[in-house]
């Protein structure tokens, strides 16, 4: 069995988000958690708004792999990347004869700055971003192909590029939309502020 | 307030101060939000926010140069130094900068809570103060001390 590298950093990630928003979850019901009849009904028990002077920013630090660092795996597993220098990949899909589709995805940098907060925010959140520094093509499924089954795939070709924030879809959808864009995670219209 | 002998100046040179070419930008952009700051008030308009944060922005940003600007031009006047209605500009005007800096914060929150009531008040606040400081400054320029150095 094989585990590629980029599937334990995507669990692991997953389980980072999971946790933290556990914790978040427990810090918000902190008050009267004992009571969730407070919080249901026609007037359930609303917390108090936050007002701030000074934007609150919590900032991720990005941590990354180091070379030869890998997940752990259970006894008798082995574990080697099948692929790495990949640009924000963030979803992996087995097609039925074994090849690997990684779909790489970031945002275009194409939101319209609204207002000064706006430039701000996306400085500090461009910080957090994994693979600062050298700019890779990303927007794309890179395709890898493992035919003989050895962990080391022979091939690797950019299945698909110039997508517009590409996420996990089913492969038949992307072979049926190509070579158009597959649909964007997040459509810009609506008017108001999502946040 | 400085307490120094006023000796007549032995030459007057013709200085005019250097900060007046940059005032009427904070002036105009500071009051420019308390005008965009009402029309969200009363249309609950986001861009009429937005409109303000900028303009708060942009004010700061001259705002500072004209600071600078405007204390150069304090420390070098001696003449306005002795008077108390320049300390009591050129402190008038820092305050306006520091309110905006304040305001821009406020500013910076998200919808309703951005403007009403705090950033509202904070901007009608800075305008009333702007009147003061202006007109204070307006007393200063007076032919007898504005082109004088020393």
């Amino acid at each position: 069995m094989r585990i590629s590298n980029p599937t334990g950093r995507l669990q692991r990630m997953s389980a980072v988000m999971l946790l933290s928003a556990t914790a978040l979850s427990l810090a918000a019901c902190s008050d009267d958690a004992a009571d969730p009849s407070t919080q249901i009904g026609p007037n359930p028990t609303l917390p108090e708004p936050q007002q701030y002077l000074i934007p609150p920013m919590n900032l991720a630090k990005v941590v990354g792999w180091t070379k030869d660092e890998t997940p752990t795996v259970p006894q008798g597993l082995q574990i080697h990347a099948m692929a790495s220098d990949l640009s924000h990949p963030r979803s992996l899909y087995t097609l039925p004869n074994g090849d690997v589709l990684v779909i790489e995805s970031q945002g275009p940098g194409t939101e319209p700055i609204k207002r000064p907060k706006d430039l701000i925010m996306g400085f500090l959140q461009s910080l957090s971003s994994s693979g600062t520094g050298e700019k890779k093509p990303t927007n794309q499924i890179t395709l890898l192909r493992d035919a003989d089954g050895d962990g080391v795939p022979e091939t690797r070709t950019v299945f698909l590029d110039h997508l517009a924030r590409p996420s996990a879809s089913p492969w038949s959808a992307m072979i049926s939309t190509s070579p158009t864009p597959m649909r964007s995670s997040v459509t810009p219209t609506r008017r108001e502020r999502p946040r | 307030m400085p307490n120094e002998t006023f000796q007549p100046p032995a030459v007057v040179v013709e200085r005019r101060p250097i900060h007046a070419l940059l005032v009427p930008f904070p002036i105009v952009c500071f009051t420019g939000a308390l005008l965009t700051d009402i029309a969200y008030w009363r249309t609950a308009e986001m861009m009429w926010a937005d409109f303000s944060a900028w303009l708060l922005t942009f004010g700061l940003a001259f705002g500072v140069l004209a600071a600078l600007a405007g204390l150069f031009d304090f420390f070098t006047n001696r003449l306005v130094r002795h008077y108390s209605r320049g300390w009591l500009h050129m402190i008038g005007n820092i305050a306006v900068l520091v309110l905006s800096v304040f305001n821009a914060f406020i500013h910076t929150r998200d919808a309703w809570t951005s403007v009403v009531p705090t950033g509202l008040t904070l901007s009608a606040v800075v305008v009333v103060l702007m009147i003061v400081t202006a007109s204070i400054g307006r007393s200063l320029a007076t032919p007898e001390l504005a082109g004088v150095n020393r």
